[in-house]
């Protein structure tokens, strides 16, 4: 039995309501481009643009909230805060 | 709007607290920002002994419909890709003279939203109130004190004492000036799938192991742990090296990858195929991961509790049972606070002095020198040929057919001989720091097993 987990699996195999307002965001000021977060994140929301971290559009509806990209920043320059009340990540087993 | 307690946040750590202030007697009132208790909490869950010994009321969760008692634990160790073959299987139950209790239960298996499911539940019926699907934006104060929270909803909810058990990256910690954030070598992301399996293969694969927590360990790759429900199981892992946010980033390694080794090792392939297992969840959640306890958490009108304190112990990162501990220990001081009516910062220290002298504490003790332990095991090749031949001397070694059984025993007792002045070294050296538990001589235990480990077993 294959276990796999591509981009496609992993979306659907987690329950994210999608958020109704931003709440992670990049300082591109503060960014060195350094990739940080592109390694972090296992929804694939972050690239690396011009020089600088690029957070998805879409993060509102397949970020995980485990805060990966913001632990791993090492000059702060990212913001997170939590998806307003009932929104975001809801998992079912835990 | 007027509570004596607010705490924010209703996984383990929380729900305790909550429970623990109701009790006493205080209005309380815990605000959590999932929709539903356990939304945003995730770790298949093996809980030790010591719980049901330092919380009575949580046997009950012995008997939920899904849980499933392990009463041994079994250790796998597997070669690293591509031969994935097993060089070590031992299923271990605790001598009657080491761990008595251990013979009747290792591990209580249970889902997370189920534990912390029947944790709110407790909270409820000692009295203490729930506000769900709403997340505390914001801290509110009165003469320079913490002295409640703001909500995303635009609520004031104004309290004596703010208990904040709100995770890894807790925004309480950040709001009331605590810290900015934890540093990446002190988080593991851990990577997670649950799979549901009919519960007759799922007994019928735990009763013919007499086990159902196992941990499954790939020398340079990492270690996984498995714990077995009634109707399913949940494969972790990862803690350690590529978990470590700091080791990722600096390797360029994605965890994923690396966690969905163990699903190519034909040992797992055949165990997911005989219990007809299916993924259906799979998550990242962050842990803490440190080795001493930081003075950063209680300031005036407010305590850090669970994840949200680092908690998590050092050695297996484990922090569920750290987190109750730490949630009772804040709801008490928090009574007393308020029967003396100062919730001063120098009045809260004693949270932090009574954390110390805890069994949190105790875990901390020798804290940087078991989490590099640990750490050796898992990346050190050298270290499981040793647990290996260890195991392979005497009886096993001798019966490995390859010779005469007694040119083999010979050789079983002479490799065992050679190897002796060394494990004598060692044992000696660990059991006396170990006995003085200062962290020196452990360091100094650990420096020199990584020297003389690689001369072991080699001959």
């Amino acid at each position: 039995m294959e276990i796999t987990l591509t981009l496609e699996d992993r979306r659907r195999l987690v329950r994210i309501v999608e958020s109704t307002k931003d709440w992670l965001r990049v300082n591109i000021e503060k960014c060195t481009g350094c990739g940080n977060c592109v390694i972090a994140c296992e929804m694939n929301l972050w690239s690396i643009k011009e020089g600088k971290a690029r957070l998805s559009q879409d993060y509102r509806k397949w970020c995980m909230e485990c805060g990966g990209c913001y632990i791993s920043c090492p000059v702060d320059a990212i913001e997170f805060d939590f998806p307003p009340g009932g929104e975001g990540v809801a998992f079912r087993y835990g | 709007m007027k509570y004596d307690v607010v705490v924010v946040g209703a996984g383990p750590g929380g729900c305790v607290a909550a429970k623990t202030a109701a009790e006493k007697g205080l209005k309380t009132l815990v605000i959590e920002r999932g929709s539903e208790i356990g939304d945003k909490i995730y770790s298949g869950c093996g809980l030790f002994p010591k719980m049901f010994r330092d919380f009575p009321f949580t046997k009950e969760v012995m008997n939920l419909p899904r849980t499933r008692i392990s009463r041994t634990f079994s250790f796998r160790v597997l070669e690293p890709p591509p031969s994935y073959k097993t060089v070590l299987n031992v299923v271990v139950s605790p001598s009657k003279r080491l761990y008595e209790e251990g013979r009747e239960l290792m591990t209580c298996n249970v889902y997370m939203k189920e534990l912390v499911g029947f944790l709110a539940d407790s909270a409820k019926k000692a009295g203490a109130e729930f506000r769900m699907a709403t997340l505390v934006t914001d801290l509110l104060r009165k003469d320079g004190r913490i002295a409640g929270v703001r909500t995303d909803k635009g609520e004031e909810i104004w309290s004596d004492i703010v208990i904040a058990a709100d995770g890894v990256l807790s925004l309480v910690a950040r709001k009331a000036g605590l810290r900015a954030k934890w540093k990446p070598e002190e988080v593991v992301n851990i990577c997670s799938i649950t799979f549901s399996a009919p519960q007759e293969k799922m007994d019928e694969f735990t009763e013919e192991h007499e086990c159902s927590t196992f941990l499954w360990v790939i020398p340079t790759i990492g270690g996984w742990y498995q714990v077995c429900f009634k109707d399913g199981f949940h494969i972790g892992g990862l803690g350690y090296p590529t978990g470590l946010i700091s080791k990722r980033v600096e390797m360029r390694r994605r965890l994923v990858t690396d966690y969905l080794k163990i699903f190519e090792a034909p040992a797992v392939k055949r165990m997911l195929r005989r219990l007809e297992a299916k993924p259906v969840e799979w998550s990242m959640h962050p842990l803490t991961w440190r080795d001493e306890i930081s003075p950063n958490i209680f300031t005036d009108g407010l305590m850090l509790v669970g994840d949200a304190a680092g908690f998590a112990e050092p050695f297996l990162a484990s922090g569920v049972y750290e987190a109750m501990y730490s949630g009772k220990l804040a709801a008490e001081v928090a009574a007393e606070a308020i029967e003396k009516g100062d919730t001063s910062k120098n009045f809260l220290r004693r949270y932090y002095d009574r954390v110390l002298a805890s069994p949190i504490g105790k875990e901390f003790e020798l804290g940087r020198e078991l989490r590099t332990l640990f750490g050796l095991f898992f990346t050190d090749e050298k270290f499981f040929d040793l647990i290996t031949d260890l195991l392979n001397f005497g009886w096993v070694g001798m019966s490995n057919a390859a010779y005469p059984y007694i040119d083999s025993l010979r050789k079983a007792v002479q490799a065992l001989l050679d190897n002796i002045p060394v494990l004598t070294l060692v044992l000696r050296l660990l059991s006396s720091a170990l006995i003085a538990s200062t962290s020196e001589p452990l360091s100094n235990v650990v420096r020199m097993m990584k020297a003389v480990v690689p001369l072991l077993g080699g001959k």
